[in-house]
């Protein structure tokens, strides 16, 4: 080589500079060559792809493009188009209902003045999960907040006495008391058994009644305050909703006077477009700057509505307190008497009939006397519950100090959609823990009764689920309960998404190497500890992607609870409908809801494609 | 043997339920079993209780009243004057046929999508990645009202076929309509056909009756008959390439043995097919496929085969890619590589998710009545209910057939799973 | 009285929502709201404006109940229900009063334990056609498809309507409203069948109503009626009289704007004051104040003044009366005397 070289007598000291690659092979041309025409069958597949883009955008895009934002109906959706541009209804969207109504199909019926309540738990909610979901990056003592997070967000949410959720919170502090000692004593079984007994009997009854106490005492301390407050409100709201109304109706005249001049517009325009020339563009603009003002002027009607609404409903609340605190000492008197008799008309009842709840359960054959007893009796026993709650429920209303209660029926839109998948996600994780394990034990009957249960539930689908929340769920219930439909519908979605959460939890558990359940065994942990310390922590954490995508499914799925009943943003599309001015408002709604649900699934399953990606990486 | 000598002498303690590991599985699984139990009881006991507070009775007795009202998709014989339980077997027919239509339909798609969305064709892989996407993110029910919607607004209506000059005009050679009740396509017919057997059992099977055509027991017949002898032939040809080294031909055989017997048989019952046409407000003549069926079958498939497609795709990429080399190596053509190499392998990555989709569909298919398709949920667990008051029987058998419906797919679908598999050695 | 107690902590945990108890009065005094069922969006009967204030026909009964015991209009909590879960809501007492479009049948006053307190709007099913059809009477429409709106009685009447006629058809059940409407608009079906007041509400949105015919058949009794749970006469009486003042006071001329001042001092006609409450003690005898019918009537005004206001002529539905005028005008709307 070496001598080789120097026989060489001209060596060229630089590179000749590349030549520019040929016009085919270069900038769009190249890429288009390589990625849509390479091949006549990549070329016609292109080509087909092409076609059918073009058509879509063909027929929606001048829908959107056309749309209409101010209006304060269809039919004012209608004749917008119909002057601007010429067309009909199915020319262009009329998204003015979306404006109008997006705060509904967001808070649903949530009071307006507290839409900061859901709003800060959902940024909330983002805190909390920040530590589970980039658990590197963050310190570890975040998690305490994620913890306290669920009790927070649902003071949050349905209002109360600031107090109620720290005991909710104490209830599991006496469980976790009753575990220790139970443990000290009486070994796993006692623990877990003492554990359960108490925080069972600190909700069931401690709870309850320091809960009553303490609103009795915060009643009972403000109750000439609250009185006088209340009277006043009596007398002061109706004056300012008076007030209120007529400037209602000033609004009302002016909004009557530009809806006729809108009118003349209109005519003046349609005529000019029947005779086949377009409108001038002053008429154009004279028409879009009386919209505008229309719409502005119809905003402060409903806001003054509003307003009046909600003074209204101060004097509603104030006449029900005022009689509440009434008929308070009343209450309180007549309770212990209801008691006795009620307890001795028990005592007196025919054997047999001690336990029942309706005279329709009497066994045949009893004496007439006999029945008229038992109804007698359970008339004063739901007498003493009356009284029982009548009282608890008028000093919970006086003594409340905390944020104003929102009762669930208010709950609507996107917000149930997001309650109703996270908590059914949240409070379904435990359960599915558990499932999970049960189903990998090594117990025949445990494990006979998981997979039946994760069948069972996977089985049938989820509507058939939420009817037997709507329509069975009172059957099962002790006679005389009943819970509220949220409620209902949240306890069933936590069955459905627990039953699949077992089986991504599974999958995780799977996944591990059986060194892990070998490793901590040969350390001698027990079982608890080992699945405590050493495998979940691992399993869970595989299993998130699988937990997220669960998510997802579910809050898709909550849009199925509108056909029960509840308020999901499609069947609030429908009372939207209902009301005049939006009846036959078609695509729009669904456009929005779509649009909505798409950006939130399709952002939280790339999150799950990260982790997944991120996972993998750990994993290697 | 060694743990009866490691027993200490004093015999059994109680406590050794609770820390002996042997007889701790016992203790835990009895009062698994009690709370269990308790709790199932409490529930009985509350619902019996609730049931006679209510001065309702437990009784299936309302499936065999009279209906009332009109299903307009039947697979079997049905008018008002048949019993609820009627009404629920022409449900439960429905839903098997939307149900097992959507699973055929979003394999394919979902196979279609998830190699597309593999494909070096950017616009194609992009494409595909917005159908996946968009239709996994947008709830079913959603879909389902659009596109019920999309195909009544984009499809003429019948009157739109009227007239001097029509707006729309039926397709292939006037033998389909295709407007916004749905598609009209013609129906096999014959002229001199064996009639009916009807099936009619008693007792409480009384609703099961149904008509069973002879022609087309006598067309399957021979077709099994065809292809047993297409066996035998085959078996022969076989016997001779082992004895001789040669393989006769035989197609044109097999293919003579399969048409001619058909053919004839066609020919001696009369087969034509019966055209739709306009009469009166509608076509008549020829099969309906509803819209309401259309659009669900199209739904459900489109919104599974976009999570079919995703399968396919992780399916595909779980295949390494030594195999495509190894593959292109041999000398074989893209497509017969995917075909004959990496799909196979993929297969067993896809199956079992494949068969939760198809669970998933078969469920969802209760979301039928959104648009009105006649489902097993909207007979028995909609109007019956309604009609009788009998929520809690209602909602309980429906649940039960689904939950049968389930079991049934899942077990069919794990035993062909393990027939796949690769037998691993 | 374990059970009670037990109760009373589920009841402060705001577990349970309602134990339905012998005297719905008590309750509703107690709670100090009226809980009432309502139809989650039905054109003209109840729906929620832009606040989520209901309004309708249907929910207007509703407020006036609740003025007559509770003194206040705005007291009532209105739960949007499906036509499905609306009797076994009543039932468990989830609501005091269903006023929910429902028909008064045989079957659901006595099998499904529930009392009709009265009739409010006499309705009827009925059918639209496009005018382009040619159809004038319904039994032309032989071989049609028809939509229809799947609710609990409308299947039934359609099928026994065909039936009964013999003549076929094609039904195509539809979930909402809204899609009724637009599947009928897009031709999907010929006809579209409901009752006659939603018919009506329907047309009233369409780009160009005069298209469309109602036509004049109406196939059905629909007599809606708000509904109460069966064995509490007490209850039900209150609803059903505070319904029969609406009615009575248009018949007496009592209206929201001169309530007041026909109730400040007795009148010359005896039922008026009998009504108001100047003479004799009628609220006592259902054990309301002598002011209930007052405060009824002025929270919404009269039966004619709340059609008028919400579906009548002069509103976007356009429903005249018919039916539903007074007996002295020809209609069937007919209170018992206040005596």
């Amino acid at each position: 080589m070496s001598d080789n070289a120097q026989t060489v007598r001209y060596v060229r000291e630089s590179m000749i500079p590349p030549s520019e690659p040929p016009l085919k092979e270069q900038g769009a041309v190249k890429w288009m060559r390589e990625n849509l025409f390479s091949g006549w069958k990549n070329t016609l597949l292109s080509l087909v792809s092409i076609y059918v883009l073009v058509k879509l955008l063909f027929a929606l895009v001048p829908w959107f493009w056309n749309s209409v934002w101010t209006a304060g109906s269809l039919n004012e959706c209608r004749e917008t188009l119909a002057v601007l541009e010429g067309l009909t209804t199915h020319g262009g969207a009329c998204f003015a209902v979306i404006s109008d109504r997006w705060l509904q199909l967001l808070f649903g019926f949530y009071p307006a003045e507290s839409y900061w309540r859901p709003i800060l738990v959902f940024i909330l909610m983002f805190v909390a999960l920040a530590p589970i979901l980039f658990s590197a990056r963050l310190p570890k003592q975040l998690l305490w907040f994620s913890i306290l997070f669920p009790f927070l967000g649902t003071w949050l949410l349905w209002g109360g006495s600031f107090w109620v959720p720290i005991l909710v919170i104490l209830g599991f502090v006496v469980g976790a008391v009753g575990f220790k000692i139970g443990g000290r004593f009486a070994g796993a079984f006692g623990a877990v058994a003492l554990g359960i007994a108490g925080a069972a009997l600190w909700w069931m009854i401690a709870m309850p009644s320091i809960n009553g106490a303490l609103h009795k005492a915060v009643a009972l301390s403000r109750i000439d305050g609250t009185k006088a407050e209340l009277l006043e409100t009596l007398v002061t709201n109706p004056a300012q909703i008076d007030e209120i109304e007529a400037e209602q109706a000033a609004v009302q005249e002016k909004i009557n006077e530009l809806t006729a001049e809108k009118d003349v517009l209109v005519v003046e325009m349609l005529a000019a477009r029947e005779a086949g020339s377009e409108p001038s563009s002053d008429q154009k603009s004279a028409f879009n700057a009386i919209m505008d003002e229309l719409m502005v002027e119809r905003r402060h009607y409903t806001a003054l509505g509003f307003t009046a609404f909600k003074l209204q409903q101060a004097i509603s609340d104030a006449n029900g307190l005022l009689a509440n605190i009434e008929a308070l000492p009343q209450w309180e008197a007549d309770l212990p008497n209801a008691i006795v008799t009620a307890a001795e008309m028990e005592a007196a009842l025919p054997d047999g009939l001690h336990n029942l709840v309706s005279v329709n359960q009497v066994p045949a054959g009893t004496s007439p006397e006999a029945v008229d007893a038992l109804r007698a009796y359970l008339d004063a026993d739901t007498a003493v519950l009356n009284l029982h709650a009548n009282i608890e429920t008028a000093y919970e209303r006086l003594g409340i100090l905390g944020l104003a209660p929102v009762t669930s029926r208010d709950f609507g839109g996107f917000m149930l959609a997001m309650i109703i998948g996270v908590a059914g996600i949240v409070l379904s994780l435990p359960l599915g823990v558990l499932l999970a394990l049960a189903r990998q034990a090594n117990l025949p009957i445990v494990k006979g009764f998981a997979v039946a249960f994760i069948e069972i539930i996977r089985g049938v689908p989820l509507i058939v689920w939420l009817f037997t929340a709507s329509l069975l769920l009172n059957y099962f219930l002790p006679p005389r309960t009943s819970f509220d439909l949220v409620l209902r519908v949240v306890i069933m979605v936590t069955l459905f998404a627990a039953a699949y959460i077992a089986e991504v939890i599974r999958g995780g558990l799977a996944a591990l190497p059986k060194g892990q359940f070998e490793a901590a065994d040969s350390l001698g942990l027990d079982y608890w500890k080992s699945m405590r310390l050493i495998v979940l922590p691992q399993a869970l954490k595989i299993s998130i992607p699988g937990i997220v995508n669960t998510f997802i499914g579910l809050f898709k799925d909550t849009t199925l609870v509108g056909i029960i009943g509840l308020l999901d943003p499609l069947n609030l599309s429908n009372s939207i409908r209902a009301a005049a001015e939006w009846n036959g408002v078609y695509w729009e709604l669904f456009v929005f809801i779509g649009l909505l649900f798409f950006v939130s699934c399709f952002s939280m399953g790339r999150y799950s494609l990260w982790l997944e990606k991120k996972l993998q990486r750990g994993h290697r | 043997m060694t743990t009866l000598t490691d027993t200490p002498k004093q015999g059994f303690r109680l406590s050794q339920l609770i820390y002996d590991t042997r007889y701790r599985s016992i203790t835990i699984q009895v009062i698994a079993t009690v709370l269990i139990v308790a709790a199932l009881w409490w529930l009985a006991r509350n619902t019996v209780a609730n049931l006679t507070a209510l001065g309702k009775d437990f009784t299936l007795e309302f499936l065999g009243n009279r209906s009332g009202y009109d299903i307009n998709q039947r697979l079997i014989a049905y008018d008002s004057n048949a019993t609820h339980g009627r009404a629920a077997l022409v449900g439960i027919l429905n839903t098997l046929l939307v149900a097992g239509l959507g699973c055929v339909l979003a394999t394919i798609l979902g196979v279609i999508f998830g190699v597309l969305r593999l494909s070096k064709n950017w616009i194609v892989s992009r494409l595909a990645a917005v159908y996946v996407e968009g239709f996994r993110n947008v709830p079913l029910l959603l879909w389902i009202i659009a596109i019920f919607a999309v195909m009544t607004e984009s499809t003429p209506s019948p009157k739109d076929f009227r007239g001097e000059n029509p707006v729309a005009s039926m397709a292939l050679a006037d033998n389909v309509a295709i407007t916004n009740r749905g598609a009209y396509i013609p129906e096999p017919l014959f002229a001199n056909g064996l009639g009916d057997v009807e099936i009619k059992p008693g007792g409480i099977f009384a609703d099961l009756y149904f008509n069973v055509s002879i022609d087309l027991i006598v067309i399957l017949l021979t077709l099994v008959a065809s292809l047993l002898v297409v066996k035998l032939v085959n078996t022969r040809a076989a016997d001779i390439q082992n004895a001789t080294g040669v393989r006769p031909t035989t197609w044109w055989v097999n293919l003579l043995i399969i048409v001619a017997p058909i053919a004839a048989l066609l020919w001696g019952l009369g087969f034509y097919l019966g055209k739709p046409e306009l009469s009166g407000f509608n076509f008549a003549g020829g099969t309906h496929l509803r819209n309401s069926l259309l659009a669900l079958w199209l739904a459900l498939s489109l919104y599974t085969g976009a999570f079919i497609a995703e399968i396919v795709r992780g399916g595909i990429n779980a295949v390494s890619k030594g195999q495509t080399e190894a593959a292109f190596a041999l000398g074989l053509r893209p497509n017969r590589t995917m075909r004959l190499v990496i799909l196979p392998q993929a297969l067993r990555v896809i199956i079992p998710p494949l068969i939760s989709q198809f669970l998933n569909l078969t469920k969802n298919s209760s979301l039928a009545i959104a648009i009105g398709y006649m489902d097993v949920r909207s007979t028995l667990g909609g109007i019956t209910v309604n009609q009788t008051g009998r929520e809690l029987e209602g909602i309980l058998l429906v649940g039960l057939f689904y939950l049968l419906l389930s079991l049934a797919i899942s077990t069919g679908m794990n035993w062909f799973n393990d027939r796949v598999k690769l037998k691993e050695r | 009285m374990k059970k009670s107690i037990m109760l009373g902590a589920l009841a402060v945990a705001g577990l349970t929502a309602a134990s339905a108890s012998a005297s719905t009065l008590d309750d509703v005094k107690a709670r100090g709201k009226l809980n009432c069922g309502v139809s989650s969006g039905l054109t003209g009967f109840s729906q929620p404006d832009a606040n989520g204030v209901w309004e309708g026909f249907d929910v207007a009964v509703c407020r006036a109940v609740a003025a007559a015991v509770l003194g206040d209009s705005t007291a009532v909590e209105f739960v949007p229900l499906t036509t499905q879960v609306r009797f076994t809501a009543l039932a468990s007492g989830e609501i005091d009063i269903l006023a929910r479009n429902t028909t008064w049948t045989f079957s659901r006053d006595t099998d499904l334990k529930l009392d009709f307190i009265g009739v409010n709007y006499y309705d009827g099913q009925g059918f639209m056609v496009p005018k382009s059809l040619g159809v004038t009477s319904a039994k032309d429409l032989d071989g049609a498809t028809v939509c229809i709106q799947t609710g609990t009685t409308t299947e039934l009447n359609l099928a026994d309507f065909f039936r009964a006629n013999n003549i076929s058809y094609e039904p195509i059940p539809i979930e909402t409203n809204a899609e009724a409407q637009q599947q009928y608009l897009a031709g999907a079906c010929d006809v579209y069948t409901t009752d006659a007041s939603g018919l009506a509400a329907t047309r009233a949105t369409f780009e160009a109503p005069g298209d469309h015919v109602i036509l004049p058949e109406i196939i059905s009794k629909e007599p809606l009626g708000p509904v109460v749970r069966h064995g509490d006469n007490e209850w039900g009486d209150i609803a059903m009289w505070t319904l029969n003042a609406l009615i009575a006071a248009e018949e007496l001329g009592v209206t929201s704007a001169n309530v007041e001042e026909l109730a400040a001092a007795a009148t010359t006609n005896p039922e008026i004051n009998r009504l108001l409450g100047t003479e004799g003690d009628l609220g006592a005898m259902i054990g309301l104040d002598a002011q209930w019918a007052v405060r009824a009537i002025a929270a919404g005004g009269n039966y004619g003044e709340l059609f008028e206001k919400n579906i009548g002529v002069n509103t976007p539905i356009g429903l005249a009366r018919g039916l539903n005028a007074q007996w002295t005008e020809g209609g069937l709307i007919y209170a018992p005397p206040f005596r």
